[in-house]
C-alpha cells in the first residue's frame, strides 16, 4: 500500500487506541508518527490494522515503562484522574498511575495481553491468535493481571 | 460475542469480513454502550498530524531502531516475496529475466527540457550500473515495465559491478518521497540482482524510482533529493508512467 494511504487510513484508529492507553493525545501522536516512520523506512507498508494495533501496543507500553518520561506522562494526564475511556479490569476503573504500576509488574507478553484484552477489549482467543501464543497462556496472563490489580489497588 | 475497539475500527473502515460484520451489527443493535463507542469513532474528526517526508515538508525522520512485532495470525505483513506465485508465473519470470534486454533510457526531462533524473543505466566504477523494474499484475510478470496501474506490484533489479555494496532506494511521486524497500544490509552486486521487498504505486502521477549505491548510499544522496539528482555518481533512476 502507498505509505501515504497507509498512514491516512490507519493513523486515526491508532491515535484513538494510544490515547486510550496513555490518556493524552500528544504522546499518542508521537508514538503513531514514529511507528509509521519506522514502517516506511523498513519498507513494511503491506500491513493491516490488527498488526498495527500490536505494533502500537508495544510502543505505548514502552512509553509507560519509560521511567524518565513517566512523570511527564502522568502530569499530562493528571495523575490519579480517570480519562474518557479508562481501561478497566472487571468493574475496577484504572487510573494512569495504576496502569503504570501494573505494567511495571508485567513482562512484555503480560503487558501485551493487558493492553489488548483489558484496554482494547479483544477476547482472549483472539489475543492468543494475534500474538502467536496459546489461549491457555493468555488465560494465565489474564488471571495474573487480575491478581496484580487487586494487590495494587 | 465480545466486540472490541479493534472490531469497531475495522467495522467503520469497512474492513470486516461479512460474517463478523453481521455479528458486530447484531451486538450493536443490542448494546447502547457499544453504539456510543461507535458514534464516538465516527464523530472523531480531529486532524491527524502530517507525516514529514510524505507530504513534501522535509525529509522522513530517521528510523527509531525500535523493533516491530513479527507477524502472527491476524496481524500480517505481506511482502511480495512471500506471496504465492504459481509455478507458471515463476517460469515466466525466469524466462523474462533470461531474455530481458535492458534498454538505455533517456534521463527524465521536465516540461522545459531540463534534466531531472539520472538515466536508468550508467557507467560506475568501471562497470555497468543500471536499474530495472519488474511488474507483477494479476499473477503475470513483466520484466522492465514502464507503466503502472493501481494493484501492480514492482520489484527492483539492480545491476552493479561485483562486490558487496551499500545501497538505498527512494520512490518519488507528486512531490512526495518515500523509502519503499527494506534496506537490511549491503547487496551482493551482479547482474539484475533483486533488491529485497517490493512496492505498489498508486495514483495518477508518474513515479520515479532511484537507487543509490556505494558512497552515494552511505552519504544519503537520496535523502535531500527533490529534482536535482542528475549526474550524481552512483545513482540510477527508472520512471513509471501511470496507466496501461
Amino acid at each position: 500500500m502507498d505509505p501515504q494511504q497507509l498512514y491516512t487510513r490507519n493513523a486515526p484508529a491508532l491515535l484513538r487506541k494510544c490515547e486510550r492507553m496513555l490518556g493524552n493525545r500528544a504522546d499518542a501522536e508521537d508514538i503513531v508518527q514514529q511507528l509509521f516512520v519506522d514502517l516506511i523506512r523498513r519498507g513494511r507498508t503491506d500491513v493491516d490494522l490488527p498488526y498495527l494495533y500490536r505494533a502500537a501496543t508495544h510502543r505505548c507500553l514502552n512509553r509507560i515503562r519509560d521511567r524518565r518520561r513517566r512523570r511527564e506522562l502522568l502530569d499530562r494526564h493528571g495523575e490519579g484522574l480517570l480519562w474518557r475511556e479508562p481501561p478497566r479490569i472487571d468493574d475496577r476503573l484504572l487510573s494512569m498511575e495504576m496502569v503504570a504500576r501494573l505494567v511495571d509488574r508485567l513482562d512484555e507478553r503480560g503487558g501485551e495481553v493487558f493492553a489488548l484484552h483489558f484496554v482494547d477489549g479483544i477476547d482472549q482467543g483472539e489475543v492468543a491468535a494475534m500474538i502467536g501464543t496459546s489461549r491457555r497462556t493468555v488465560v494465565k496472563h489474564v488471571a495474573r493481571i487480575r491478581r496484580l490489580a487487586r494487590e495494587l489497588s | 460475542m465480545t466486540v472490541s475497539w479493534l472490531d469497531l475500527e475495522r467495522y467503520v473502515a469497512g474492513d470486516l469480513e461479512p460474517e463478523r460484520r453481521r455479528r458486530v451489527e447484531t451486538a450493536l443493535s443490542a448494546d447502547p454502550a457499544l453504539r456510543a463507542r461507535l458514534a464516538g469513532i465516527e464523530a472523531d474528526d480531529r486532524p491527524i498530524p502530517p507525516l514529514p517526508g510524505l507530504v513534501g515538508d522535509g525529509p522522513l525522520p530517521p528510523d527509531s531502531g525500535a523493533p516491530l512485532p513479527e507477524p502472527h495470525g491476524e496481524g500480517t505483513v505481506i511482502p511480495l516475496r512471500r506471496r504465492p506465485v504459481g509455478v507458471a508465473v515463476s517460469v515466466l519470470l525466469a524466462a523474462a529475466v533470461a531474455l530481458a534486454v535492458i534498454p538505455l533510457r533517456e534521463p527524465g526531462l521536465s516540461n522545459d527540457g531540463r534534466l531531472l533524473w539520472p538515466a536508468s543505466s550508467t557507467t560506475w566504477k568501471g562497470g555497468e550500473l543500471s536499474l530495472r523494474l519488474d511488474r507483477e499484475r494479476q499473477g503475470r510478470v513483466r520484466a522492465d515495465a514502464a507503466r503502472f496501474q493501481d494493484g501492480d506490484r514492482f520489484v527492483v533489479r539492480l545491476t552493479c559491478p561485483a562486490g558487496r555494496r551499500s545501497w538505498d532506494a527512494r520512490v518519488f511521486q507528486g512531490g512526495r518521497r518515500y523509502a519503499p524497500l527494506p534496506v537490511d544490509g549491503p547487496v551482493d552486486c551482479g547482474n539484475a540482482v533483486r533488491l529485497p521487498g517490493a512496492f505498489a504505486p498508486t495514483g495518477a502521477d508518474a513515479v520515479t524510482v532511484c537507487v543509490a549505491v556505494g558512497a552515494a548510499a552511505e552519504t544519503g544522496a537520496l535523502d535531500g533529493a527533490r529534482e536535482e539528482l542528475a549526474d550524481v555518481d552512483g545513482v540510477v533512476c527508472a520512471r513509471l508512467e501511470p496507466g496501461g
